[in-house]
């Protein structure tokens, strides 16, 4: 057990690795391309739902509140239920912010492994190709009424003994995000009603 | 003995003393390069000076380059193809360029058994709990805690990641690890990160060639589609050696062709000439030889500064040669002998006085110099009286200088003038100077001075830090302790203590200690204890409260309390910390033993105040705060003031020697000009903007020694004879030549040596004809 926790921790840990293969798998279409297809999603905000499925949880943890893209480097998660927590993701990790996203006297996650999530994150909802393409291999499906899903799985192997494959879904907007653990956890992100932000939440500093 | 056998015995031991110090010399080689070596050693703690040893010795050999280009994919290669060449180049004893190696990797199979020792959750309070428990809370529901959830039932407040966190945040938060490569991307650039170590010291010349030689190599071998930065102390010391090796080219080699040249022009005859070459070459080969076999190595600085030796070395064959113009009716060389030997012999002996003060200063630098010179001198003193007399039997010169009259015009006013009166005026003028100078002149003391950056070298290691975010400086503070256990506790005090001040936040740590890395025993046992503390009362505890908030099942609670259990039996300890592959570079901070025990160090983030550090860390025991640019710079603001008692201390000594020979008259007329001309420089350093530092002291030192040889000189002559005017004004072109030179030094001592030294001996010239004319009672 503790052989395998080590693993994992290995993983946790250094995991991060280019993978200019990732560009070889692509499927139906480019990701640049889908991308450049959609909505520009800078200065949207948008709700989300997420649901976590932990084994060690005897339930599933759900929680709702709102994204707000601020721009190419900052993504500020504003959970209102079950408790109100905001959080900015940085490349320079997870950022929980005191009051509002603001000030820099902000806490959180800046290990390595945050760091990197961190950044696959801001790839993700502000449509930054190169770097997902840098975490992992993409697969791409698209259907005659714009709506895209596209399946990612990790290109180190490491990195894969973590999270077996992450899947997206979406149109104009990206709708839904799907994380499945090797452990057998998964997450559930729903995100609706995309509109334009009025500088509600400025973004960190 | 006859001149022959004389002549015959000293180059015997000219050659014997060479050919000893041949066998003397160091295996680093006969040149010193390293500017710290210059420093004085013997002032400092030994422990704080093997502490600051141990640093040094570690960072000198780091070497780190950026390998960078517009396409990510084509830095990523060429820094793959950089480290090919330098493996080959087989400069390095460690190159890194992949940095997800198993000493990276195993930092979290090494550290996760003991996670619940390393992180101090404070005293139990309801704050605590509350705390411990919504960050858990938060951890779990963020939407990137990928991974967490796994790790959850064995750590449910997420301690171990707390302490990745908390410790594991500078490289990574500007570079990110692709293909096993650090590397950091800007708008148009990419970055990729290759750290090496030397396989020997930056101050070896071999070592310096070999690297230049290796980025020349990598030029060639990226060809043009990447570039280079680079950064480490081995820039430094490469630009240093060629500043200086052209420095010494441009003192040597003008102030050599300069002399020959008023050489010729005064005599016409090559023989001068070439018995001058031969008083030069001689002394500097003694000097050299004399400095190797006691030192084993001759700095850098010394061999600048020493060249200025050919100034000094050449008064001796000057006033022998100048004795043609006395004897008009056939020159004898052994005449001319007799009538200078008194007058040079002399003259060696306040100049061998006004070295031997700096022998007294505990700078080696200072010290070389010292040596390198008196046996210089000596050198080439013995040339003139052994050798000059063989080699110029048949001198014969034609006619006298031009310059001759202009000189008896100088001599002929002070012939007028000189009086009692105009004594007493030159006396409180330079008095006033004097007072003033020492007033208005600005002393800096940094130790900065001995070296010159270059600003291209200053450039790349700027942006080089800047990208890694490297910003530790040369301050540290030392913690001891009688144990390694005692060390990490008395460090662990040390940073609570520093912790509790408001520092500002940066990008990096404010400090950087062992003790973060593997703390101390006690700390651990503390540390678990609060741990356990969560698990208590059974069915109550902290995490039974997590339990409650998102639905931990009993299995995970039971499983806590276990491994808590187990934890208790197997505590870090420092040595198997210290031999496991992880973190080498933090390992380097642990000083080892030390004769009182055991030490390291808690490296600084440069900006810090250092006047709030000294005094926190003041009444702490085992702990002591160094900062090295400070202390040495102290070290040098003491010894400039130190000098300024030696001049006082030569001057009385020389006067007190002189009086007895002149009665206090004559020793007035002898002392009187040189120090005129110390006074002098000092005022006329203000009006240059010149600052005052140790080596303008030094430079006065020699105004003086040098000034009283003048004066001696004409003293002895009784009266200016035409041939004491020449060898005089010969000195003092050759010295002005070959100091003057020195004052366009890019090193600032020694361009504060060059600059007063050219100043004062000019005016110790013009002045010097006050010991050798009658003095009026008006």
């Amino acid at each position: 057990m503790l052989k395998l926790l080590i693993i994992l921790l290995q993983s946790l840990l250094f995991a991060v690795s280019a993978h200019t293969a990732a560009r070889e798998n692509l499927g139906e279409g480019d990701l640049k391309a889908l991308y450049d297809q959609m909505e520009p999603s800078i200065g949207i905000i948008f709700e989300f739902k997420q649901v976590k499925n932990i084994s060690a949880l005897s339930r599933p943890l759900v929680s709702k509140g709102t994204v707000h893209v601020v721009d190419s480097d900052t993504v500020n998660w504003h959970q209102t239920l079950p408790y109100s927590m905001m959080m900015s993701f940085t490349p320079k990790g997870m950022l929980e912010c005191l009051h509002d996203c603001k000030g820099k006297t902000a806490t959180g996650n800046s290990n390595p492994f945050a760091v990197t999530l961190s950044k696959a994150f801001i790839g993700l909802l502000t449509g930054a190709p190169e770097q997902i393409e840098v975490f992992f291999t993409i697969n791409i499906e698209k259907n005659e009424q714009g709506s895209w899903q596209l399946s990612m799985a990790p290109v180190d192997p490491m990195l894969s003994g973590i999270i077996k494959e992450i899947t997206l879904q979406g149109g104009q907007y990206l709708r839904e995000v799907q994380i499945f653990e090797v452990s057998g956890d998964n997450t559930l992100m729903e995100f609706s009603n995309h509109h334009k932000s009025l500088n509600a939440e400025p973004g960190t500093n | 003995m006859r001149n022959r056998t004389k002549a015959f015995l000293y180059c015997l031991v000219i050659i014997s003393l060479a050919a000893l110090a041949f066998l003397r010399v160091d295996p680093k080689g006969p040149i010193d390069l390293n500017i710290l070596s210059l420093l004085p050693t013997n002032e400092r703690d030994v422990v704080v000076e093997q502490a600051a040893g141990s640093i040094a010795q570690k960072i000198n050999r780091n070497h780190n380059y950026l390998i960078f280009s517009a396409g990510k994919e084509t830095a990523k290669k060429s820094a793959l193809i950089a480290a090919e060449i330098m493996k080959d180049s087989d400069l390095y004893s460690d190159i890194k360029v992949m940095f997800d190696g198993p000493e990276s990797k195993n930092i979290g199979s090494f550290y996760f058994p003991y996670r619940y020792r390393l992180v101090d959750i404070g005293a139990a309070d309801q704050t605590r709990d509350e705390r411990l428990v919504q960050e858990a809370i938060k951890q779990l529901y963020s939407p990137m805690g990928g991974g967490m959830g796994a790790l959850f039932p064995n750590d449910p407040f997420f301690l171990f990641s707390h302490f990745l966190s908390k410790n594991f945040k500078d490289n990574q938060r500007t570079f990110t690890i692709e293909d096993g490569m650090l590397i950091k991307t800007t708008s148009d650039l990419t970055y990729v990160y290759i750290q090496t170590t030397l396989r020997d010291s930056p101050f070896n010349l071999e070592i310096q060639e070999a690297v230049d030689k290796l980025k020349t190599s990598l030029l060639s071998g990226l060809n043009g589609e990447s570039q280079t930065l680079t950064a480490g102390i081995i820039e430094h010391a490469i630009m240093g050696s060629k500043n200086a090796e052209a420095e010494i080219a441009l003192v040597g080699g003008v102030s050599i062709l300069g002399i020959l040249i008023v050489i010729l022009l005064i005599f016409r005859s090559i023989t001068p000439v070439l018995g001058s070459l031969v008083t030069i070459i001689l002394g500097l080969t003694v000097g050299f030889s004399l400095t190797l076999l006691i030192f084993g190595q001759v700095h850098i600085i010394t061999l600048v500064a020493g060249g200025s030796l050919i100034g000094i070395s050449i008064d001796y064959s000057s006033h022998f040669f100048a004795d043609v113009f006395r004897q008009k009716n056939g020159w004898s060389p052994s005449v001319a002998l007799d009538h200078i030997w008194q007058g040079i012999f002399l003259g060696l002996i306040t100049s061998v006085l006004a070295f031997s003060a700096l022998l007294i200063a505990p700078f080696p630098g200072l010290k070389q110099l010292a040596v390198f010179s008196i046996a210089g001198l000596l050198g080439a003193f013995g040339a003139v009286i052994f050798l000059l007399p063989l080699l110029t039997a048949r001198m014969h010169v034609h006619q006298n200088p031009a310059i001759l009259s202009h000189l008896k015009l100088w001599v002929a006013w002070w012939q007028l003038n000189n009086s009692r009166s105009l004594q007493s005026i030159v006396i409180v003028v330079s008095i006033v100077l004097m007072s003033a100078a020492s007033v208005l002149l600005k002393s800096d003391d940094d130790v900065r001075m001995l070296q010159a950056p270059a600003p291209e070298v200053l450039a790349d290691e700027t942006q080089l830090k800047s990208l890694l975010n490297q910003n530790f400086g040369t301050q540290f503070i030392l913690v001891e302790g009688a144990t390694a256990e005692e060390v990490l506790q008395n460090e662990e005090y040390l940073i609570e203590v520093l912790s509790e001040l408001d520092w500002p936040q940066g990008n990096q740590p404010n400090w950087l200690g062992v003790s973060s890395f593997i703390p101390s025993i006690k700390k651990q046992e503390n540390n678990l204890k609060l741990v356990a503390s969560l698990g208590h009362p059974k069915d109550e505890g902290v995490i039974n409260r997590l339990a409650e908030s998102v639905g931990l099942s009993d299995t995970v609670i039971d499983a806590f309390n276990t491994e808590i259990d187990n934890s208790s039996t197997i505590p870090l300890t420092f040595n198997s910390w210290f031999i496991s592959p992880i973190l080498p570079d933090i390992k380097r901070l642990w000083v080892g033993d030390t004769v009182r025990g055991k030490a390291s160090i808690v490296l600084l983030r440069d900006g810090l105040d250092s006047n709030v550090i000294s005094a926190i860390t003041g009444p702490i025991d085992n702990v002591r705060y160094v900062d090295n640019v400070a202390e040495i710079s102290q070290t040098i603001k003491t010894y400039r003031e130190k000098a300024v008692y030696l001049l006082i201390i030569g001057y009385v000594i020389i006067a007190a020697t002189l009086f007895r020979r002149y009665g206090a008259s004559g020793t007035v007329s002898v002392v009187l000009p040189p120090f005129a001309a110390v006074a002098t420089t000092a005022m006329l350093l203000v009006f240059l903007g010149e600052v005052m530092n140790l080596f303008t002291l030094v430079g006065l030192i020699l105004v003086l020694g040098i000034g009283i040889d003048y004066t001696l000189f004409y003293r002895e002559a009784r009266r200016a004879k035409p041939s004491t005017m020449l060898a005089i004004f010969l000195s003092m072109s050759s010295t002005v030549l070959a100091f003057g030179l020195l004052s366009f030094s890019s090193i600032l001592a020694i361009h504060s040596f060059g600059i007063t030294v050219l100043i004062g001996i000019t005016i110790a010239f013009l002045l010097a004809p006050m010991a050798g004319t009658s003095v009026s009672s008006t």
